[in-house]
């Protein structure tokens, strides 16, 4: 935490390898986190490059107040937000009951190719209701307390929990029922 | 089956595989987006045209930073003695390390003197040599590894015929002072070896001197002052010395670089916050330093050099640069004005408009100059002059968690020492950490007596485990996390019984030592009720000060010692 205040401190007065830094640090973990929120490489690929780009974009009026993890991990989950939300207009089917999507299409120039594993947890997520998937990833991936997580959904401390906690069971239900079949 | 634990971790964990040549490329991509580093493009307007022809020396700011302490050891005086001067009058050759500050691990200025010649050797500039020719006012920098020479004038210096007329100067000027008195403290062992010790006291610079009982050469010279250390140690006079060391002719094959001048009479404001601006941008990332002493600036120069080829500046534009930030720090070493300056910039940002970060009386004016964080100037009365406290700039530093390169901590020490019915001094030493190193674990803390022992160490009300590596040396194991969150006050409880104490005619004398290595120390001496001592003068003045951090203080362990007064009780 203290190495990124200060790694956040060099890049707001422009410092190239600061920022090399934080990308090289950051950069795996929110394309994972990415991948589970829009189950799409492609589509994570550009949400964490546009997360990047608006970071260096703001870098003059960023004030870190928290962890810089947390920070980048809610914009990654805003613009999935954003991406699944015109995802959901296009398609006029609510996003939860969307059929799971090929997570990994081959494509030439891909940035990231995912392990099965994590192809199979992502197939599973997008299984869930959004709020619980999102509930799920933040905590898990960008080590987000219930406390902040309630508050980027804009809900109770308890909903964020019980969002978790359902989620979670759901999930190992799914998994557990793939592996038996 | 998979159970939430085993799910949790694998959300957490499950590989992903990014392709390294897509990484360089997207985030070649995101750097180009990013904005030229603005620390760059004040630089570039810092950059006059140059009169440089020829491409020098990369490292050339470090050597001006080390060629810019010539004029520093003895300016303020270093007394010798009737048995001593004499020596160093006639010496036609010398050789010292000058060491300044206390920190371990600090750069080591090695000098060899030929009339008024000098050839330096910092040993934080590596491959780098310096040659400063006094009656000529210039000094030369060789850097062997780029072969490259650079030539700087030292302008506005009064006539100095050689180094040691320099130190002669010096020694007549505080010898004719009113206050001026010298001790002799008798033999002292250094490496098994005696040594006479005389020590000068005037106001409150103390001069210590080490000299050879045979020969009454000295060998080692200490200025210390409360806020600045500076050691001449290991000095030899009369040595021989090869004369083509000192030549002002650049080798054979060498690139040759004239870099201009520093005037040592011109000092002014611009210059100054040239420098601050300077400092923060290529120094300190975008910070001013936490103080403008020379420790720091001795220590501030591989930074400054590394911080200019990130910026991306040319080495003829870093050899100006470091030539301006070093003319700026002529204000501060030669100041002019009235009374005392200050400086308040640790912790504060470049661009801070808010902040006032130095301020102080130009002669014959009647209102203070302060300079703010984003290095605007105001007029303000006396009465409006900011006091940052102690506190203050602690708080400042300990919010921004400040670690440094080094593998110490440093913080300030406040002890109260309880002088209890048993006969026993229990000691409550409260350290408040102000610097830590960069992977911060263990602490080391030493206390100041052979027969003390350590009791207990609280960190947030938390007992801090701990264990004796030597005697009075103990190892603390801090808890990172409390660290790092700012909760840096550490309490160490100790005791040893009061006969450790000199015994001397007026109560005790007690050694002044801290745990840690501090920027500041505040002793508070407590008679419990049933102690049986009383005070044998004002119990009012039972605090000591010996120091406290302000804009020039060092880090020491060590302060000397003082009077405790009192006596048994009838």
């Amino acid at each position: 935490m203290l190495e990124d205040r200060l790694l956040v401190l060099r890049f707001k007065h422009g410092s190239r390898d600061a920022f090399c830094r934080i990308y090289e640090k950051y950069r795996d973990d929110l394309l994972r986190l990415a991948v589970y929120l829009s189950s799409d490489t492609a589509l994570a690929e550009d949400i964490v490059h546009d997360v990047f780009a608006n970071f260096i974009r703001s870098c003059r009026r960023f004030q870190l107040t928290g962890s810089l993890k947390a920070y980048l991990a809610k914009c990654v989950a805003n613009r999935a937000r954003n991406v699944n939300r015109a995802s959901r207009h296009r398609q006029t089917v609510p996003l939860d009951e969307a059929a799971p999507v090929a997570s990994d299409c081959e494509r030439p120039d891909r940035w990231i190719s995912c392990s099965e594993e994590l192809r199979l947890l992502s197939g599973a997520l997008v299984q869930l209701p959004y709020h619980q998937r999102e509930a799920i990833t933040l905590r898990l991936q960008a080590g987000m307390k219930f406390r902040q997580i309630a508050h980027f959904q804009n809900v109770s401390t308890k909903t964020a929990q019980s969002r978790y906690r359902c989620g979670l069971e759901k999930l190992r239900s799914l998994l557990n029922s793939e592996m038996a079949q | 089956m998979r159970s939430t634990k085993h799910i949790e971790q694998s959300i957490k964990n499950a590989p992903i595989h990014s392709d390294p040549r897509i990484n360089r490329a997207v985030l070649n991509e995101l750097l180009d987006q990013m904005p030229q580093a603005h620390a760059t493009l004040r630089l570039r307007r810092f950059i006059m045209q140059t009169r440089i022809s020829r491409l020098t020396a990369a490292a050339a700011a470090v050597i001006i930073v080390a060629a810019f302490i010539a004029l520093y050891p003895f300016t303020s005086g270093t007394p010798t003695f009737a048995k001593v001067i004499q020596p160093i009058l006639n010496a036609r050759t010398a050789s010292l390390d000058i060491l300044i500050g206390s920190q371990e691990n600090q750069a080591v200025i090695h000098d060899e003197v030929m009339g008024s010649r000098i050839r330096r050797t910092v040993s934080n500039v590596k491959h780098s040599d310096i040659i400063i020719d006094l009656e000529q006012q210039k000094l030369l920098t060789l850097n062997h590894a780029e072969k490259t020479a650079v030539y700087i004038g030292l302008g506005g210096l009064d006539n100095i015929e050689n180094y040691v007329e320099l130190l002669r100067n010096a020694i007549i000027r505080l010898q004719s002072e009113p206050d001026f008195q010298v001790k002799e403290e008798g033999l002292q062992k250094i490496d098994g070896q005696d040594y006479a010790v005389f020590v000068a006291e005037i106001e409150q610079e103390t001069i210590t001197i080490w000299a050879d009982p045979e020969t009454a050469l000295p060998v080692r010279i200490e200025q210390k002052t409360p806020n600045m250390q500076i050691a001449c140690d290991n000095v030899q006079f009369d040595i021989e010395l090869d004369e083509s060391q000192f030549s002002m002719v650049a080798p054979d094959g060498y690139a040759i670089q004239d870099a201009g001048a520093i005037d040592f009479g011109k000092s002014s404001e611009s210059d100054f916050i040239e420098t601050l601006r300077i400092w923060a941008e290529i120094i300190k990332d975008g910070q001013f330093p936490d103080s403008i002493n020379l420790e720091e600036v001795v220590k501030a120069g591989p930074k400054f050099n590394q911080g200019m080829k990130q910026a991306g500046l040319t080495t003829e534009q870093q050899t100006e640069l470091a030539v301006r930030w070093a003319q700026g720090l002529v204000f501060i070493r030669y100041f002019k004005g009235q009374g005392q300056w200050h400086y308040a910039g640790a912790g504060v940002e470049l661009g801070d408009a808010e902040a006032p970060i130095f301020w102080y009386r130009p002669k014959d004016s009647e209102t203070w100059r302060i300079i703010y964080g984003d290095l605007h100037v105001e007029n303000v009365t006396e009465e409006d002059l900011p006091e940052p406290t102690l506190t203050e700039k602690q708080t400042k530093i300990i919010r921004s968690s400040e670690q440094w390169a080094q593998q110490k901590f440093v913080g300030t020490e406040k002890d109260v020492w309880h002088i209890t019915a048993s006969g026993n001094i229990v000691a409550h030493s409260d350290i408040t950490l102000t610097k830590m190193p960069q992977n911060p674990s263990v602490m080391y803390v030493s206390l100041p007596y052979s027969s003390a022992v350590l009791e207990s160490v609280i960190l947030d009300d938390k007992e801090v485990p701990f264990s004796m590596v030597a005697k009075v040396r103990y190892e603390l194991e801090l808890p990172v996390e409390n660290l790092l969150e700012g909760l840096a006050t550490i309490e160490c409880i100790w005791s040893m019984p009061l006969e450790a104490l000199v015994k001397v005619d007026y109560g005790y004398r007690i050694r002044l030592q801290a745990l840690i290595p501090v920027e500041g120390f505040v002793l508070t001496i407590v008679l419990e009720p049933d102690c049986g001592f009383e005070y044998t003068k004002d119990p009012s003045q039972t605090q000591i000060i010996p120091f406290q951090g302000d804009e020039f203080s060092s880090i020491v362990m060590e302060f000397g010692s003082c009077g405790l007064l009192i006596q048994k009780r009838n």
